[in-house]
């Protein structure tokens, strides 16, 4: 497919809408984010030849490049190699309609957020460690930044995940029936589920410390609260994230290894079961990341229990890779042997976790070097090495060319030794009692620490092959023919294109093209300007810690951000309000008449997120002694007054729906009227509380609070709450003005619809706030 | 977006396609049930407001977490078009039940596992 002009113009790059094509710039980015990252890995292991400063001056600095490497590696590599491969795949796998994903132009936004996250975490400098675990994470520079670049890869990964579940759920081909899928699909398919459910409890977990950070909230005061909440948080979210970065590469192993084994894949429903299993079950493991923490012994219990039957999936997959071996006849091509080196390593790492779940041990091993070698065999030399198989394997259809084989071996084998070198001394390490996270040691770990460097940079040395043998490869001549490139007797055989489908079926002839948006990435990239504003609000000088509230008025350089952003708000929406509704409506006729997934599944992602806001606020309150009786401190009939009003507001916005869907214009723009303004006296409303309560009474957030943890989770609650009406409002402003150019009609109202049902929630949102938060 | 594939595909008779009914008969008085459903979640409000002025005790947590379960759902029902939906079982327990039963895993552990007793 690739012409080779893509990378050689901007404008395509920046508004590709074709799911191939953003494939591409997936791999190209973390490409270049692999050899950064990995920069850094090496700079940490040429510090740790001897104990003494080599590179690195301080100890922060030495945090610092642990953090970024971490950082870079899991949300910056790993976790977008999948997202790219299933860009370029999954619309092919499942012959989705066009050949593209169900939004293309959502996709393109998703994508271009992930460069704007490298650079705020390239660039945020936090020595935090990639756990950012509180109190430090709250007392160092640098995080506001690096929170800013994981809310943008989190909200890149869950845009995604949305499309990839939409694209295999709706845009599926009616012919390609679901136990027939490429393993790989359902990986990605389980993986999405995982971002959707756990990102948004990572956005609470960080904006949470921003808070605390820039607010003097105290969620994690080590004096008032529980600095360990935190760590409840991040390991629902991050504990699944593992498995985010794992089931798609068990997706791509498995085709790899039945292709270079001549045959099926062995157990092909004990692979889809054993991924559905491990999905549903890693949201309640995470807490086996914090058995030395004095947790409770029942919690303690229920992880380690939860952790051992997660293990039983993952030994199936393995045995039925070996299976199918066992029952082909192997090619030993590059992609293969790196297949067989993710099988070795994923065990290595599976019974390296097994150890560490065992109570027992963990209390020794926790926080050694041992945990660092067992996430290392798992994610470097596992995921990553499956993510190199199928790179190697996909290769010629791709550029239409063969990668050089020989480089590619030599890839392998500098790879895997070195892999194999350096994971296996950090085992030891971690058994002879070294902590991890230290730039300095007693002299007695100096051995192993220096094979583990040399391991290293075994590694590093690979990579140099892996760009020889893409360069020759690219410059070689074009394949005859991408049938069977490997000469295994079968080619990548995907379902047949929906198009040829059609023209087949019906006899008709449809074009695939997609368009180019400039819209969308530009989308992307304003983004930027209300966190640019923020982190000026936020970071150093006078808006440290706790004077951000102050300096609203006080930044100019967070107020031109802010300003900036709202002209780009305003041309936008003069914009695209007049453009074609063709142009901007993703729900095409082909699928009219089906429920709204696309909303719902946003949705649900929305509840697991207010669960975890609202969760943790009651777990707080629960916990706490002295807590003020709501009546006394807040306005109970002011807050009941603003219910009211958004009650109204889902009136008129359901009655709005009604009309324009019996083709009443005028009432429709009415009541949408109605409704937007009903949301902005909402919002004025809390705004008016705030600036009360700010100045006198109980709920502040001042450093001599009458009642800290009440007013952090007052404001938690209701500030994220009133963020969602903003957005609302928005979103209806912006309905608004198409409507009055005449977008909407009785057969094509999607965008309302799908609004109205956002606003619907928000409303529901607020109903429950308003009992928890004012009520009892 | 592209709609070359799809201008096609709605000539075809979406005979692939299995395409979910919303009942057609209520259509009608739509705008009656919304009114009502507004002057319900109205009155629960006052409702909620005067019983908060109770002296605590847990019959009123209790009354007040009802009401608000059941206002919730009065707008998930009617405003969000669920009780209409040809599985309303399905988004139920899709969109709610599965993310609210994840994060309440959280929850219980959060509070299960409190260090101390949190300060005023
Ligand atoms: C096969 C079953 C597995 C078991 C029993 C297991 C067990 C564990 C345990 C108990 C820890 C905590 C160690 C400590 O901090 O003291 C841990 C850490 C970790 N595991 Fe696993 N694990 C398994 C699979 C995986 C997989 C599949 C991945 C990744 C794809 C993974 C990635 C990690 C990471 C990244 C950490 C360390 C995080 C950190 O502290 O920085 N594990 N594992
Ligand atoms: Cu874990």
């Amino acid at each position: 497919m690739n012409d080779g002009n893509f990378f050689r113009s901007p404008k395509r790059m920046l508004g590709t809408t074709n799911a191939a094509e953003l494939g591409l710039l997936y791999f190209a980015t973390a490409f270049i984010n692999l050899l950064i990252a990995g920069t850094y890995a090496l700079l940490i292991r040429t510090e740790l030849w001897t104990p003494d400063p080599i590179y690195f001056d301080t100890a922060k600095d030495y945090n610092v490049a642990f953090t970024i490497h971490g950082t870079g590696m899991i949300f910056l590599v790993v976790v977008p190699l999948g997202a790219g491969f299933g860009n370029y795949l999954v619309p092919k796998m499942v012959a989705a309609d066009n050949n593209d994903m169900y939004w293309p132009k959502w996709n393109n936004v998703a994508f271009w957020m992930l460069p704007i996250a490298s650079v705020f975490i390239w660039f945020s400098q936090a020595p935090i460690g990639w756990t950012a675990y509180p109190p430090l994470s709250i007392l160092m520079p640098g995080v506001d930044m690096w929170i800013v670049g994981l809310v943008f890869a989190g909200t890149s990964s869950s845009i995604g995940a949305i499309n990839f579940v939409l694209t295999i759920w709706k845009g599926r081909a009616p012919y390609v029936k679901w136990m027939s899928m490429d393993l790989f699909v359902w990986g990605t398919l389980f993986t999405s589920f995982l971002v959707i459910i756990a990102t948004p409890v990572l956005t609470a977990a960080l904006v949470m410390i921003l808070l605390d950070r820039n607010f003097n909230t105290v969620f994690f005061s080590e004096s008032l609260s529980n600095p360990i909440l935190y760590q409840h948080v991040f390991w629902f979210y991050s504990h699944p994230a593992v498995y985010i970065m794992v089931l798609p590469a068990f997706g791509l192993i498995s085709t790899v290894i039945a292709k270079f084994s001549r045959t099926q894949v062995f157990g092909y429903s004990s692979m889809v079961i054993a991924m559905a299993g491990i999905a549903i079950l890693s949201v309640s493991v995470w807490a086996h990341h914090m058995y030395t923490t004095g947790i409770d012994p029942f919690v303690r219990i229920f992880f380690t229990s939860m952790t051992f039957v997660i293990a039983i999936p993952s030994g199936i997959k393995v045995f039925n890779w070996l299976t199918t071996m066992y029952a082909g006849r192997i090619k030993l091509r590059a992609p293969m042997l790196f297949a067989l080196a993710f099988i070795v390593m994923f065990t290595m790492g599976g019974i390296t976790g097994v150890y560490i779940n065992i109570i027992a041990l963990d209390l020794n091993l926790h926080d050694t070097y041992w945990v660092v070698g067992h996430f290392h065999f798992i994610v470097a030399a596992g995921t990553l090495v499956a993510m190199f198989a199928s790179f190697y394997y996909y290769f010629p259809e791709i550029t239409g060319k063969m990668y050089d084989e020989k480089m590619a071996k030599l890839h392998f084998w500098f790879w895997f030794g070195g892999n194999f070198i350096t994971f296996v001394a950090f085992q030891v390490l971690g058994m002879e009692g070294m902590p991890r996270r230290y730039y300095t040691y007693p002299e007695e770990f100096q051995l192993w620490h220096q094979i583990a460097t040399i391991g290293a940079y075994l590694m590093g040395i690979s990579i140099i092959f892996m760009a020889i043998s893409i360069h020759r490869g690219l410059k070689s001549e074009k394949l005859e023919s991408l049938d069977d490139p490997f000469e295994l007797g079968s080619g990548y055989d995907y379902p047949e294109p929906f198009a040829d489908y059609i023209k087949r079926e019906h006899g008709e002839d449809l074009v695939i093209e997609h368009k180019l948006s400039i819209w969308a990435p530009a989308g992307a990239f304003s983004l930027v300007l209300p966190f640019l504003g923020l982190l000026a609000f936020t970071e150093g000088g006078p808006f440290a810690r706790g004077k951000a509230l102050e300096s609203f008025s006080g930044s100019l350089g967070g107020n031109i951000f802010i300003v900036l952003f709202l002209v780009y708000l305003g041309f936008f929406f003069q914009k695209e309000s007049s453009a074609h509704i063709g142009e901007l409506n993703p729900v095409d006729k082909y699928r009219e008449g089906e429920r709204h997934w696309e909303i719902w599944v946003f949705l649900a992602s929305e509840v697991i997120f207010f669960t975890a806001v609202i969760g943790v606020s009651q777990a707080i309150k629960w916990n706490s002694l002295t807590w003020p009786d709501t009546n006394d401190v807040l306005s109970v009939p002011y807050t009941a007054v603003l219910t009211f009003v958004l009650i109204i507001s889902s009136f008129t916005m359901a009655t709005s729906l009604e009309h324009v869907k019996n083709g009443d214009m005028e009432k429709f723009k009415k009541y949408l009227l109605f409704t937007i303004i009903l949301g902005l006296v909402f919002l004025t409303g809390q705004i008016i509380e705030y600036a009360q309560l700010a100045g006198e009474g109980d709920v502040t957030l001042a450093d001599n609070a009458t009642y800290p943890l009440f007013s952090s989770i007052f404001y938690l609650q209701t500030g994220f709450h009133g963020l969602h009406v903003l957005v609302g409002v928005l979103f209806l402003g912006f309905v608004y003005l198409r409507a009055r150019k005449g977008g909407y009609s009785k057969d094509n109202h999607t965008y309302v619809e799908l609004i109205g049902l956002y606003w619907h929630f928000v409303d529901l949102v607020w109903i429950i706030l308003f009992t928890v938060v004012y009520l009892i | 977006m592209d709609n070359s594939i799809h201008s096609g595909l709605s000539d075809l008779g979406g005979n692939y396609m299995s395409k979910i009914e919303i009942n057609e008969d209520t259509e009608h008085n739509m705008f009656g049930i919304y009114k009502n459903t507004f002057l319900a979640l109205t009155i629960m409000t006052i409702v909620e407001v005067a019983a908060s002025y109770l002296p605590d005790g847990a019959y009123v947590t209790v009354i007040l977490l009802l009401l608000a379960v059941a206002k919730a759902a009065l707008v998930g029902a009617v405003f969000m078009h669920i009780k209409y939906d040809k599985t309303p079982w399905l988004l139920t327990l899709s969109v709610f039940v599965v993310p609210l039963a994840a994060g309440s895993i959280l929850i219980f552990n959060v509070w299960k596992d409190w260090r101390g007793v949190a300060g005023a």
